[in-house]
């Protein structure tokens, strides 16, 4: 064990992060302000794996005066020690480097590649920032992971004009810089690896071989990276506002529609006789045969695989909550779903890619529409009652389900804690903290344990909100 | 930006007054704040008059096509270049004109045409910037002029920014915008303001009494000098614990500058040689009012118009300003004239990276472009052939060490040749390749071009001062017997690399085998000791990473202070792993996080995995290693498990550890880095300057190399006389290294010499004294980083060892000296038997090759043979009568001290021994007796003892300047006197404190104290002080007397031992002369001595001098027999030496070592004289040995005027305390300073004062396992 991995949090766990920034009450002060702020009609942009311009380099982002300083300066609007922070603490600097350890080198046994993970293209897409070798500048090192091109996108047109003074973020943009301050662009940014795009698919195979389990929620991993921009005025100024409940609803509507997509895609659904199983619940199969965990939350029955609904379940709290109207409409797609994977609609196949592509045509409406939704803190609270509320159905059955649900009620605490809608803060931690401890191990997750901290928790809540 | 600059003089300040002794700081300011010395009329007039105008500051910001508009006319010349921007940064957005300034909108007409072309030289002189001094720079090139220095003062600014943007004086406008808090730490960086020197010169030569420096380089962007300010308010509290200072000021011009030195020729009253210098307003110029000498009295005194004036000038100063020592520093360009002097000025300097070296070790991918400083830019205009061009017009953060070299390559300032393995040459190694056949007699004009190349003194006369020979002559390697020399040349000087040998000298191999000395692959076999991390392909930005090159923004005056990173920080300890944050002293609060740190191509530098440290290089793209981790070497469970490491990390403390336990079972460790730096037993070697000569020579009219330039007479030649490598002593550092110990390096000490316009020596090779009081023979704290897994100090370096054969070592090693490098000097002094008498050895010229030797026969090819026509008899002697036998003589300084029998106790002065001027070089009266009386009468003195032969001033180190700020220890009483044993009166106790205060007029010697309780002293006939015990021997035996109060002696023990005759102490044994033979007697508890039963029967054994491993004995007619005491209490003789039946009435011997050898020197009553050359490359392949086995051959003599008694030893060179604890040398470093009394002892006595002892081996029974109670 040495002292730099010792300091990181264990890979894969949730860390408990409830601190509130003094950026973030920053925020809420331009927010008023910038409340009426209207996104841009816009086409959906390049991602940076798919730009046609030149890669060339983190290092040359990495000049102590331009992005790399170890503090942060006053002034100005950028921190300059972006790199740093993503260097000291984002894992995405590890991406790379993860290929040789232990685990990589058993998946390419597993897999049967040829050479080491570290130069296959399977690999490379997601643990590196991996453009085609025409496109790779003579300064760029793939081996830094992840780094400043592989979000914001190949810098060849782009890194002269934005140290002009009179740079603006639209000008970036239109050179070429990935607009990853809108939550629509980041959520399909970030999940085209950690779910997978048409491109890049962490499929049912590659977790078999060995990939860990990916598990993922916009605002929260955000957050988690973590954030090297602080949100403050200039950044609403010239990126427009932010919030995160706002971020993570988008987060989930996106995440969602990707995986439904994925399953209605005649490629990428399909893995011979199978659907691409990595859209499914992993838990439903991958437990002991003598745990007797079915539960009748879905109504499809014993015995059949079903979607991994942790997003879908996001969805309702936020569909429920935000457009009460839309609700029903919605939970029905969403047991038509269920039902008809698990065969229990007409038609069989077909007719279930059909309600599935029925629902994500009707989840591809909220980002657009909620780009433009203000969530105050009583929706807020709306949805943090939601989300507990669905214990009670049972909705947490599933790990996947629950840890989306704790990540989700994370960020809404301390939203509203943020702006004064929850005011017992250290007791509010410590229920979070009893919930996070429930979710220690996905592999020896039990739904009760989960269900009474989130009772506990609604008590809590119920005596805190202000009405 | 307030932070910097805050002063600013509109004038070069300058000094005048008397050497300034005051306690506050104001008096020192007042000091500085002088005339400013107008340039000479004729110089000024060959500087053009020109319009300048200073192109707006570079923008940090602009649009591409903004960029381009300063860049267009340009192109139409320079048509590509390597980084337009400098940068390999897109994001960086720069025209050619927002560094350079100039004017881009003049486009050159006829593209394609060169030089020659008129139209082409129109629109060059258009659109660059031209220089005031056009007959200095050339405009039609680019290269760096040869020796620019102090010129680059006289240009406008504009001029500097079109040369070099990142020249301080303009790099606010060029880089500023971007760079501003790097530019203004560099600013006031120990590489811009050269403070460590400078300040470590002023205070260990006397100059002045600031261990808080307060001088320092910088400039204003006109090149008018300028005081620099700490942002901070620094206290007495926080310049101890940080070593920082709080401002500096210019250094004042020499000639004002008054002597620091106590020397003859500075005293007050000359009245008959004039000043022989221009000076305005001298009253009574032509001397008319007092023309004649004192008859018999010649008049030595400089001028007759005070301090500071003629020759009345301190001569360091002179040095600092005008001959090559550390400088130029980052203020001007290099030099550009050899090998490893290729560089620009300020940002420049490191940034751009020249073609300096061809070692790949030191200059790594670019030792391909050569070391002749070419280019290899692809600009059309460049020539590619023409020195003096940076290899490519980019920056770079992969700079390799060569670059570095260029300056680090000298004492003051690191060192940097000992991390490659090197060290300068001595002249002796490989001489045959040094020297022509031919001897030369260069020109004065030879001298200038070359002294300008190159500031030593001996290279006028040898092979390496042609340019073209030095830059190839590590081509010569394959074929040197003695040595391998380095590619890279910085000064011009010649670096001879250090090989692993055993004490004898022997060279060793990995496996410490011995390596024949004919074998003709023995460098290749010998394990040349450069540092590990240097053979793992580490360059100095390996380990210095940002701060310790640019600064932290505070100004230091010590280099190890200015420091962040430590060894621990990498490597970590013997019980944590490493944090990778920085620890040093220059470390910002909590430390940098060195894993932020990325090579320039963006990797990672420092990175774990699987537990394992791993390092990328900063130079080369594809190359890492895995660090050491302290920790791992010291756990018996890991594979990197090492024995002897973990023994010596882990031997515990106390009383466990002085029986050998070890382990992490132990209480407390002995090695903790609590208590030491990891370099005090991890450096294979360090250097050691025992001494340099400045000779300074009034006829040189040379060019001030800083400040105000322009020329004025004097110049000094640097002469590194002691280089060498087989030195190890260790101390205690100061508080801004937490007062651990630490190696010791003998640093810089000097030795002056002058010679006026009428090239009289006026005084000759004296050390001055520094501002404490001290010795000048500097130490100081040094980390050598020549650090090795494998060739590192051991236990029986440090502690008496089992086998009890390094005593040498241990009395070495606790800075006590050894009597091996001791400086003879010019004249051998002698005592006779009706008189005192100075015989010429040495050379005067550098090198100062003894007449005789292997180095003279080679350097002065005709004197050798003269010589050997004389049939080795030497020419030169001065005399003086006695008033009876001088039977014990010491020089100090320019005083004689003798014992003279019946004349009692007399100091003459030979301060004029080598002046052509003046007929009687010795005198016992400068003035007239009733003016000076320099003679205690006693019965029969029959021998006197100083506490030191190195000059000092005790009366210096009094008072809070030097107690509270500047940390230094008191100095003990008895260095006030000479102690003086008389047969008939015992001990005689004299103040002698008159010779060291520049004072002619008080010097009268009277006995202070005279002690012989109970007639124990009766018959005494000689006297040797070990500190504060005197030890005396009587016809009954040795009598060990404490004169810890002077005035009033104690006897401490009586040895019986009839018809003892003289002793030598080294660290725990005196030995001793008697009637049967050489005797020896166990001094370690002084009070408690033992005759040991060992002898060295010899029938008339006279006097021993003890040098290292070697005790030589005048024998009487047996001649010089040489005994090894390497078992000290088993002597055995090794030689005895007769020079062919010539000397065989020896009667005392004094060892001393010229450049690389050692030399005897034996007074001998029948045949006088007898110089004896014990080690040459010749005789003795192994003479870089800490004690290689002497080959004696006489190689001169000198019949003397009445038989020959006694010599006067030379100066110390290694010993900076005594055995009691005693300072003596100054140390540089605040706080600072060797072992005390008690720290010594605990290197090798119990708490009941009893030895114990140590061996290297690894004993499993000695370990401690973790759970043992």
């Amino acid at each position: 064990m040495n002292s730099s991995s010792r300091r990181m949090a264990p890979p894969g766990k949730l860390a408990h992060f409830c601190r509130v920034s003094p950026a973030r009450i920053a925020l809420l002060a331009a927010g008023l302000v910038c409340a009426a702020w209207m996104p841009p009609a816009m086409s959906q942009p390049t991602l940076p794996h798919q730009s046609p311009h030149r890669t060339i380099g983190t290092v040359n982002c990495a000049s102590s005066t331009c992005h790399g300083s170890v503090a942060p300066w006053a002034g100005g609007t950028i921190l300059r020690n972006e790199y740093s922070t993503w260097l000291r603490e984002d894992k995405h600097t590890r991406a790379y480097a993860v290929l040789d350890n232990a685990v990589s080198r058993r998946m390419v046994r597993n897999l049967g590649l040829s050479g080491p993970a570290s130069a296959a293209k399977i690999c490379l897409d997601c643990h590196a920032h991996n453009p085609p070798q025409d496109l790779r500048g003579p300064r760029f090192v793939q081996s830094e992971g992840i780094g400043c091109e592989g979000c914001h996108g190949p810098a060849e047109i782009w890194i002269g004009p934005h140290t002009d003074a009179g740079a603006t973020t639209e000008n970036n943009v239109a050179n070429g810089m990935y607009p990853s301050h809108r939550p629509r662009d980041l959520a399909r940014l970030c999940l085209s690896c950690h779910f997978g795009d048409d491109t890049r698919m962490v499929t049912h195979r590659l977790m078999g071989a060995g990939h860990p389990r990916l598990s993922f929620e916009l605002k929260t991993f955000t957050t988690l990276a973590p954030a090297h921009y602080a949100i403050d005025a200039d950044y609403v100024r010239r990126k427009g506002n932010y919030d995160p409940v706002r971020l993570w609803a988008i987060g989930q509507a996106i995440a969602a529609q990707l995986q439904l997509d994925t399953l209605t895609d005649p490629e990428r659904g399909r893995a011979g006789l199978f659907p691409e199983l990595v859209v499914f619940d992993c838990h439903a199969c991958h437990r002991p045969m003598s745990a007797a965990r079915w539960s009748p939350r879905l109504g499809i029955g014993p015995g059949r695989v079903r979607l991994d609904d942790s997003h879908l379940l996001m969805l309702r709290a936020i569909v429920r909550a935000v457009e009460p109207d839309q609700a029903a409409a919605f939970e029905a797609d969403v047991a038509a779903v269920h039902a008809a994977i698990a065969g229990d609609s007409p038609g069989h196949g077909a007719a279930a890619l059909q309600r599935v592509a029925q629902l994500s045509r009707r989840i591809a409406a909220y980002p657009s529409r909620w780009e433009q939704t203000a969530f105050p803190p009583t929706v807020q609270r709306r949805i943090l009652g939601e989300l507990v509320e669905q214990a009670l159905s049972a909705s947490y059955a599933d790990y996947a389900g629950a840890e989306q649900a704790y990540m989700a009620i994370v960020t809404l605490a301390n939203d509203l804690v943020a702006n004064g809608a929850l005011r017992n803060s250290a007791a509010l931690q410590g229920a979070l903290a009893a919930l996070l401890a429930s979710l220690a191990d996905d592999e020896a997750y039990r739904p009760q344990p989960f269900n009474r901290e989130l009772a506990q928790l609604r008590e809590l809540i119920a005596a805190e909100v202000e009405s | 930006m307030h932070l910097a600059r805050h002063c600013r003089h509109s004038q070069r300040p300058s000094a005048a007054g008397t050497r300034s002794r005051q306690t506050g700081l104001s008096s020192t300011v007042a000091l500085l704040l002088l005339v400013s010395l107008p340039l000479a009329a004729a110089e000024q007039a060959t500087l053009v008059e020109r319009d300048y105008v200073m192109a707006p500051a570079a923008p940090a910001q602009q649009s591409r096509a903004a960029a381009m508009d300063k860049s267009h006319g340009c192109l139409s010349c320079h048509e590509r270049t390597d980084q337009p921007t400098m940068h390999a940064n897109p994001g960086v957005v720069l025209g050619c004109t927002d560094c350079h300034g100039g004017d881009a909108g003049v486009v050159h007409a006829s593209p394609g045409r060169g030089h020659d072309d008129a139209a082409y030289r129109e629109a060059l002189a258009a659109a660059h910037v031209l220089p005031r001094d056009t007959a200095y720079w050339d405009p039609l090139s680019s290269a760096n002029p040869v020796g620019s220095y102090a010129r680059l003062n006289r240009e406008h600014p504009a001029f500097i920014r079109f040369i070099n943007p990142g020249d301080l004086r303009v790099a606010r406008d060029a880089c500023g915008a971007c760079h501003l808090p790097i530019i203004q730490a560099q600013e006031r960086s120990l590489m811009s303001t050269s403070a460590m020197l400078w300040g470590g010169a002023a205070y260990n030569n006397g100059i002045l009494p600031y261990k808080r420096y307060i001088l320092g380089e910088a400039y204003l962007p006109d090149g008018t000098a300028a005081t620099i300010k700490n942002p901070l308010q620094v206290d007495d509290a926080l310049f101890h614990a940080k070593g920082i200072l709080d401002q500096l000021y210019p250094l004042p011009a020499w000639e004002t500058v008054p002597p620091a030195d106590v020397f003859r020729v500075f005293e007050r009253g000359g009245r008959v040689i004039n000043s022989i210098f221009p000076e305005v307003g001298l009253p009574n110029v032509t001397g008319q009012l007092q023309r004649l000498d004192e008859p018999g009295r010649p008049d030595l005194k400089q001028s007759n118009r005070g301090p500071g004036t003629g020759n009345r000038v301190a001569v360091p100063v002179i040095n600092l300003t005008k001959t090559r020592l550390n400088d130029p520093h980052l203020w001007f360009l290099g030099t550009n004239d050899n090998p490893g002097d290729y560089r620009s000025s300020g940002c420049t300097a490191c940034h751009t990276v020249y073609a300096n070296d061809r070692d790949p070790l030191h200059a790594g991918g670019y030792a391909r472009f050569g070391n002749r400083g070419h280019s290899r830019s692809v600009d059309p205009t460049i020539p590619r052939e023409e020195a003096g061009h940076p290899l490519r017009h980019e920056f770079t953060r992969a700079i390799p060490s060569s670059q570095c070299m260029v300056c680090h390559m000298h004492q003051p300032n690191i060192y940097l040749n000992s991390y490659y393995g090197y060290i300068q040459s001595d002249y002796e190694a490989d001489a045959p390749y040094l020297w022509p056949e031919q001897q030369k007699y260069p020109t004065d004009a030879d001298i200038r071009a070359i002294n300008e190349r190159n500031p030593e003194e001996a290279a006028i006369r040898g092979k390496w001062s042609d340019a073209d020979y030095l830059a190839d002559i590590a081509a010569l390697n394959p074929q040197l017997q003695d040595t391998q020399f380095a590619d890279y040349h910085g000064h011009g000087w010649v670096f001879r690399a250090v090989f692993k040998r055993n004490r004898k000298g022997a060279l060793l191999n990995a496996r410490g085998d011995i390596v024949a000395d004919d074998d003709p692959h023995k460098f290749d076999k010998a394990v040349h000791l450069a540092s590990i991390h240097m053979e793992r392909g580490m360059h100095c930005v390996d380990c210095h990473f940002s701060q310790d090159t640019h600064g932290n923004g505070h100004i230091y005056g010590e280099v190890a202070s200015a420091i962040e990173i430590d060894c621990a920080d990498c490597h970590g300890t013997a019980t944590r792993y490493p944090n990778l944050r920085t620890s040093g002293p220059a470390a910002a609060p909590g430390g940098r996080d060195l894993s932020l740190l990325t090579t320039q191509d963006g990797r990672k530098r420092f990175e774990w995995r699987d537990g394992a440290l791993y390092q990328r290089s900063a130079l080369h793209a594809d190359r890492e290693w895995q660090l050491s981790l302290v920790r791992d070497s010291v756990n018996k469970s890991h594979p990197e498990y090492n024995a002897k490491a973990a023994r010596a990390k882990l031997m515990a403390a106390g009383k466990a550890g002085r029986s050998g336990q070890w382990g992490p079972g132990v209480e407390a460790m002995a090695h903790g880095d609590d208590k030491m730096l990891c370099y005090t037993c991890h450096l294979s070697w360090t250097t050691s300057c025992g001494g340099c000569h400045l000779p300074i020579q009034a006829n040189w009219k040379t060019d001030r190399k800083h400040y105000e330039g322009g020329e004025t007479r004097n110049y000094a030649t640097y002469n590194v006389q002691v280089a060498r490598s087989d030195v190890f002593q260790l101390g205690r550092h100061g508080p801004a290294k937490g007062n651990l110990i630490a190696p010791i390096r003998s640093s810089s000490a000097l030795v002056l010499s002058s010679q006026n316009a009428n090239r009289e020596r006026i005084y000759i090779q004296q050390p001055p004294i520094a501002a404490s009081g001290y010795s000048s023979q500097a130490f100081a704290p040094h980390y050598p980083h020549t650090e090795r897994k494998e060739e590192t100090k051991t236990c029986t370096d440090c502690h008496v060892s089992a086998a009890n054969d390094n005593n040498a070592i241990m009395a070495q090693l606790l800075l006590q000296g050894t009597n091996f490098v001791n400086f003879i000097g010019g004249y051998a002094m002698l005592g006779e038997q009706r008189h005192i008498e100075g015989v010429a050895v040495s050379e005067l010229d550098e090198p100062q090759a003894v007449i005789g030797s292997y180095l003279q026969r080679h350097a002065y090819p005709d004197f050798h043979a003269a010589h050997l026509a004389r049939e080795r008899q030497l020419p030169e002697a001065h005399r003086h009568r006695t008033r009876g036998a001088a039977r014990c003589v010491q020089l100090r300084g320019e005083y004689f001290f003798v014992a003279e029998g019946e004349g009692g106790f007399r100091v003459y002065d030979t301060a004029s021994i080598a002046n052509k001027g003046v007929s009687q070089r010795i005198v016992s009266a400068p003035f007239s007796p009733l003016g000076h009386d320099s003679h205690v009468a006693s019965r029969n003195a029959t021998c006197m003892a100083l506490p030191t032969n190195q000059p000092i001033a005790p009366d210096r180190n009094t008072g809070t300047l030097m107690r509270e700020v500047n940390l230094e220890q008191p100095v003990h009483p008895i260095y006030h006197y000479a102690f003086i044993s008389d047969a008939e009166e015992g001990l005689i106790v004299v103040d002698v404190d008159t010779f060291a205060d520049g004072e002619p007029r008080n010097n009268f010697l009277s006995r202070a104290a005279t002690w012989n309780a109970d007639g124990v002293l009766d018959g005494a006939s000689h006297i040797v002080l070990g500190g504060h015990y005197a030890y005396l021997t009587t016809p009954r035996g040795v009598v060990i007397v404490d004169v810890d109060d002077p005035l009033a002696p104690r006897r401490v023990a009586s040895v019986p031992l009839p018809g003892a005759r003289a002793s030598a102490l080294q660290f725990r044994y005196l030995y001793v002369t008697a009637a049967d033979g050489l005797h020896v007697i166990d001094v370690t508890e002084v009070a408690r001595p033992v005759l040991l039963p060992a002898r060295v029967e010899l029938a008339d054994a006279r006097r021993v001098y003890l040098a290292r491993t070697y005790a030589y004995v005048a024998a009487g007619r047996d001649g010089l027999v040489i005994v090894d005491i390497e078992q000290a209490e088993h002597p055995r003789i090794y030689q005895r030496f007769d020079a062919g039946g010539t000397l065989d009435d020896a009667n005392d011997v004094v060892v001393g070592s010229t450049n690389a050898s050692l030399f005897a020197y034996v007074a001998d009553g029948v045949n006088g004289l007898k110089v004896i050359q014990l080690t040459a490359p010749d005789t003795q392949p192994r003479f870089y040995g800490f004690s290689p086995e002497p080959k004696p051959q006489l190689i001169a003599e000198r019949k003397t005027a009445s038989p020959a008694l006694a010599l006067s030893k030379g100066l110390d060179r290694d010993r900076a305390v005594d055995e009691t604890g005693g300072q003596i040398a100054v140390f540089g470093r605040i706080g600072s300073r060797p072992f005390t009394a008690a720290e010594m002892a605990r290197m090798y006595t119990d708490p009941e004062g009893r030895v114990w002892t140590v061996s290297d081996e690894v004993r499993d029974e000695d370990y401690v396992p973790r759970d043992q109670p």
